[in-house]
This record gives C-alpha cells, structure tokens and sequence, in this order.
C-alpha cells in the first residue's frame, strides 16, 4: 500500500466514519443537555411572570 | 491297357535301378549316359489325395504346441515334450521347493537382448499354493541355491538380481489381472527385464506346496537355449516332524522344463514400451537428487509418445514414504513432460518418487534406458519403473528415460499463451547517485521550519519540512553525497598551474550547466516521485481539518443550544458572536495565506 493510498484511507475513516459517529454522539448529548435545562428554565419563567402579575397588582393598590 | 504298359515300363525300371549300381561298379571309369523320362499322370489320378494331413501321433506334439497362449515372438526352449517328474517328497505343512538353472541367450536367438518376455516355470503347478520367480543375472561362475527355508528364491555366488515377481496362483487370466497366469497346470509370468544375449542368467523359482502334494516338476532331455549349459538345481525342504527339517539339494545333468516366449526387443539399451492407460493409470519411479542447499525449483522431464503426440497428465512428487511434495500438471504435455512446481522446494529429500497419472485415456509409449554393463542394474531402487494400469502394478525393470535437474527459476515448455511466460526481471534504472535531493530537502526543511514558526503557516510548514525530509532520506539511500570533487594541482609549475586552472574554470563552468540541467531534468523525476506524497499529506491534512471543524461547530452549536435552553440569551448571543468571531478569523487567515501565497 503506497503512502497515497494510506493518506486517502485516512481521509475516509476520519470524515466518512468517524465524523458521522462523533456528530450522532454530540447530538445526543445535546438534546440531552437541552431536555435537563428546560424545566428550570421554564420554572424560572414562570416564577418571573407570577412575581411580574403579583408587583402589577401590588402597584394597583398603592394607587 | 495304358496301365499294364506303365506298369510294365515301372517294373522294367526299378529292375534296371537295382542292377544298375552293380554295373556302373563294375564299368568303372565308363562314361556314363544320362536319360531323363518324364511321367505323364493323367488329371484323374492326380486329384486323389486333395489335403496333407500330420500322420504323427497325439505324443509327438511338439513342445511350442502346449504353450497357452500360442507364442507371440520368438520362442526358445526344447523343441520335444517335456517330461513331467515327481519327486518322492511329500509336502508338509511347512514346505519349500527350489528349482534353479542357468541360461545364456545367442545373438542368433535374440539379438543383442530382449525388454519384454514370458517365461513358463518347471514347476508344475499342481497342488502349488505360492510361487516366486527372480531372475538373477552372473557377473561370475558360482552360484548355488541359498538357504533353503527361505521362500523368495535365494540364489547366492556371483550374482545380482534384476527382475522377480510373486507369482498370483489363482489368475489364469493372460491378459488381465497381475503379469503372471496358470493354465494347464503350467505357470507362466510376463517380465518386463531387459535380458542380454552372452550374458549369463540364473532364472530361479521357489514353489510352496499345498500338504500331502507331491513336489513336481518338468525336465526336459534337451539343452535349452542351446548354451551347452545343462545343469539343474534343486532345494527341498519339509519339516516332517518338529524341531526335524528335511533338507534336499539335488543336481541334475539335464535342463528343466524352462520355455520362453520372446516379446519385444531391447534396441540398444533404450527401448519403448507401449501401454494402455486409462484416466487414473500411472507411472512411477523413483529417482535420487543429492544433496542441495537453497530452495531451487525441481524440474522433471519425461519423453513420451502418443497417438497425436500431446498427453493429459499430472507430475506429482512424492517422498519415498509417499508424502507430495510438488505437483503440476497439464491437459496437453507435447512429445515430453516438462514439470515444474510454482515455487522452489525447500526441503532436501535425497530421493524422490515421481508419479505420473494419465488424465485421459491414451496408448502411451514410454521410454526406458538401461545398459548391459550391469552398473545400473546394481540399484533396484532407481532402476525400476511401476505402470500402475487398472489398479494392478506392472513392474518394468528398467530406468523410464528422464531428467531430474534442480533450476534458479521455474521452468515451463515453449508455449505462446503469455500466462506461461516465466517471470521477466523487471527493469531497474541505475538511478545516479547526487547531492540534488539533499540540497534541495534541506531548503525546504529550513522553509518548512521558517513556516512552523509563523503559526499560521504551520501546516503548510509540515507539509514542505516532511517533504524535505523525505527528499534527503531518499538521497541518502540511492548513496548521494554533499562533497564530490578533487583538489586541483595547483603546485606543478606556475604556467601549468595557469593552463590548469583555466581548464579547470572552464569545466567548472561546464559543469554548472551541466548541474543546471541535470538539476532541472532531477525536479522533474522528483515531482514524479514526490507529487504522490505530497498530495498524500494534503489529503490527510484536509482530512484533519474535514474531521475538527465540523466537530468544533458543532459544540459552539449545542453550546447555544444550551444557553438557549437556560434562557440566558445574552451568554447564548455570545456563544454565537464568538463562534462568528472564529469564522471570520479563518476567513481572514485563509485571505492572509493567499496573499502571501500569491
């Protein structure tokens, strides 16, 4: 196997094997990341609007 | 009335005959006076008798008369009937039978020898279990029969053995089965044995009797072969009681009943036998080829003769023990096998045996060498052939003619089909040997490291260093030097000094163009040469680069991803804009690298 052979397998291993198997890696780990940060996320929300409603109403009164 | 006058000119005339000697005695010294009469017989008389018919008895059959089959070549033995003889001896149960004589052929009788014959044993096969011949040929006067008890026909005294055969008793078939058949009560056994004439055989047969048989045998009054030979010997042997052997040589003053049937000649010592083979058939020989060091390639040739002169055969070579060593084989062999393994042979068998098995049905003549000198008789190992036809082995005691040589290469026949073709050498060119690669690969060691320190131009600094690299390596090993030249003369005298100095300006002058151009003619081999790992490395580079970045984005990505989902935007915004940052100063260095490129 000549040295252009062996640099051209390389070539395929690296971005036809490996590139899709680390991409498919990081895809999971990603959403997982994404699924465990929502729920905080969507509570700090939610916590923010609720204090948002309940200084609105306090302000209603103090008028 | 004609016959009264015949009959009484007939009557006058044999009274004429009876007194005629009488008076030519007495008129002796008269001329005498010839008359010639001429008998008219007339055409009814002359019919009478319309056939000749033997008159001889049923007891005067000659002796070639009682051979089966009738002789197909020249037959040799004692012309009147043999005598049947039995001996007092009452077989035991352990029982040994000898009977032995010497024969000396004539030219007159077979030429100067023969390679196949039939020879009808003495021994009367009545009531005989086994039986063995072996055929011995004298280099001497004495010979005697051997020890007794033993059963393969023991001839000591100076003699060597050529031929034998362990007769199968119960084949009567002459032309299938094994080379011996019994028919009448009498033995007879092919031999394919070159026989000479002037030289003297002992033909030998030992006889083991079924118990209570009677040892008999044939006797002929006769000199066979005429050779003024007639002597035979006997052996018995019966144990009649234990621990008590009953031990018997007789000689007697006359041949014994020996025949034999003349086949085919012997040439000069070369000869052809044809045989039959079916598909499966072989011959078989055993040859002996040193001691070598090396794995050189075996070769073996073999002349042969067919029909249309090509023969479907496959050459195996055994160790004597039978265990293959190389084979080959081709559907059309032409006038000889040529066999070669595809590979040399490592291992050093002194000896070997060589198999030869027909593919095809064909009449084959093999060719067989022997010599009357007796030198290649000495080795029955390498002088023997076995025709293996029909699962029976014919032994041919006789060399096949062929050559065993051991080769640097393989060795095939003269074919036109390229896939034939020896292996070729391939063509090397004698690459000369300069300095060009070093010079030129340490420049671009020195620009590649220039490169390296840059930062940016790092990978292309790799990619020139290790090509440089591998420019000198490849120099050093065509045996390049950096420093190639002589100090020249310069104290001879001043004027020759001069003289050589200028000479030496001008070729040095020569010389640089000469450098120029083979340094030109150089790079272009070396792009040749090199062109192929430089694009290697780009390949892997762009590879690298294929594989990182990708993989790089898409953290920064997930990184958004993630902010995103923490709902810190700013952080995400700065993911991003960093990530932007990182294109954009790939973009810039790739414009950089262009600029300095071009």
């Amino acid at each position: 196997m000549d040295f252009l052979a062996i640099a051209v397998w390389i070539f395929d291993f690296l971005v036809l094997d490996l590139l899709p198997f680390v991409s498919m890696v990081l895809l999971v780990l990603g959403i997982f990341g994404v699924i465990n940060r929502l729920p905080d996320t969507i509570t700090n929300y939610a916590k923010r609007q609720g204090a948002g409603l309940a200084r609105a109403f306090k302000g209603n009164k103090r008028r | 009335m004609y016959a009264t006058k015949i009959l009484q000119f007939v009557a006058l005339t044999l009274a004429v005959m009876m007194i005629a000697p009488g008076i030519t005695t007495a008129a002796d010294g008269i001329e005498a006076a010839t008359n010639t009469i001429n008998l008219q017989i007339a055409s009814e008389h002359a019919d009478e008798y319309s056939e000749v018919v033997n008159v001889a008895e049923e007891s005067a059959i000659t002796n070639p008369d009682t051979w089966d089959p009738a002789p197909q070549g020249i037959w040799i033995g004692a012309s009147t009937q043999e005598s049947l003889f039995a001996f007092d001896t009452v077989a035991t149960a352990f029982n040994r039978f000898h009977v032995a004589s010497e024969v000396r052929f004539n030219s007159s009788q077979i030429m100067n020898g023969v390679s196949c014959l039939i020879i009808r044993s003495p021994i009367s096969s009545e009531g005989v279990d086994e039986m063995r011949l072996r055929i011995y040929a004298m280099t001497g006067e004495d010979w005697d029969i051997g020890l007794l008890a033993n059963e393969y026909a023991p001839i000591t005294g100076d003699v060597y053995q050529i031929a034998g055969a362990d007769i199968d008793m119960t084949d009567t078939s002459i032309t299938g089965g094994s080379d011996s058949w019994t028919a009448d009560e009498r033995t007879y056994t092919r031999v394919f044995a070159p026989i000479y004439s002037g030289i003297s055989y002992v033909f030998a047969w030992t006889a083991i009797y079924e118990q209570d048989e009677r040892f008999k045998m044939y006797l002929s009054g006769q000199d066979i072969a005429n050779d003024n030979i007639t002597e035979t010997r006997i052996g018995q042997y019966t144990l009649p009681a234990p621990d008590t052997d009953i031990q018997e040589r007789s000689l007697f003053g006359v041949d014994p009943g020996i025949s034999f049937d003349m086949i085919t000649g012997l040439g000069n010592g070369v000869w052809a036998k044809s045989f039959y083979m079916e598909a499966g058939d072989t011959l078989s020989f055993q040859v002996s080829i040193g001691i070598y060091s090396g794995s050189p390639y075996h070769v073996v040739m073999i002349p042969f003769g067919t029909e249309d002169g090509t023969l479907n055969a496959t050459v195996t070579v055994m160790t004597t023990s039978y265990t293959p060593i190389w084979t080959d084989d081709n559907t059309a062999w032409t006038d000889y096998i040529l066999a070669c393994p595809s590979s040399g042979v490592a291992s050093h068998p002194q000896s070997v045996r060589v198999n030869v098995t027909v593919n095809a049905a064909e009449r084959v003549n093999w060719i067989f060498v022997d010599s009357p000198s007796g030198v290649l008789l000495t080795d029955m190992n390498y002088n023997r052939a076995s025709v293996t036809i029909d699962g029976v082995s014919h032994t041919v005691y006789a060399r096949p003619w062929s050559s065993y040589q051991l080769s640097i290469g393989e060795v095939i026949q003269p074919s036109l089909n390229p896939a034939d073709w020896p292996p070729i050498v391939e063509e090397v060119v004698n690459q000369q040997a300069n300095y060009y690669g070093t010079i030129i690969g340490a420049i671009a060691v020195v620009i590649g490291g220039a490169l390296i320190a840059t930062g940016i131009g790092a990978p292309i600094g790799f990619l020139i260093g290790g090509a440089g690299a591998v420019m000198i390596a490849a120099d050093l090993n065509r045996g390049g030097t950096l420093i190639n030249g002589n100090i020249p003369g310069w104290l001879s005298n001043p004027l020759d000094a001069i003289w050589d100095v200028l000479i030496d300006v001008g070729e040095f002058l020569w010389s640089v163009g000469e450098a120029l151009y083979d340094a030109i003619t150089w790079v272009v081999d070396a792009i040749n040469d090199y062109l192929p790992i430089l694009l290697g490395l780009l390949i892997i580079a762009v590879a690298l680069g294929l594989f990182f970045i990708p993989i790089y984005a898409q953290l920064k990505l997930w990184g958004i991803a993630w902010r995103l989902a923490e709902g810190d935007l700013q952080k995400a915004a700065a993911q991003a804009s960093d990530l932007a940052g990182e294109a954009e100063d790939t973009l810039k260095g790739a414009k950089k690298f262009k600029r300095r490129l071009w």
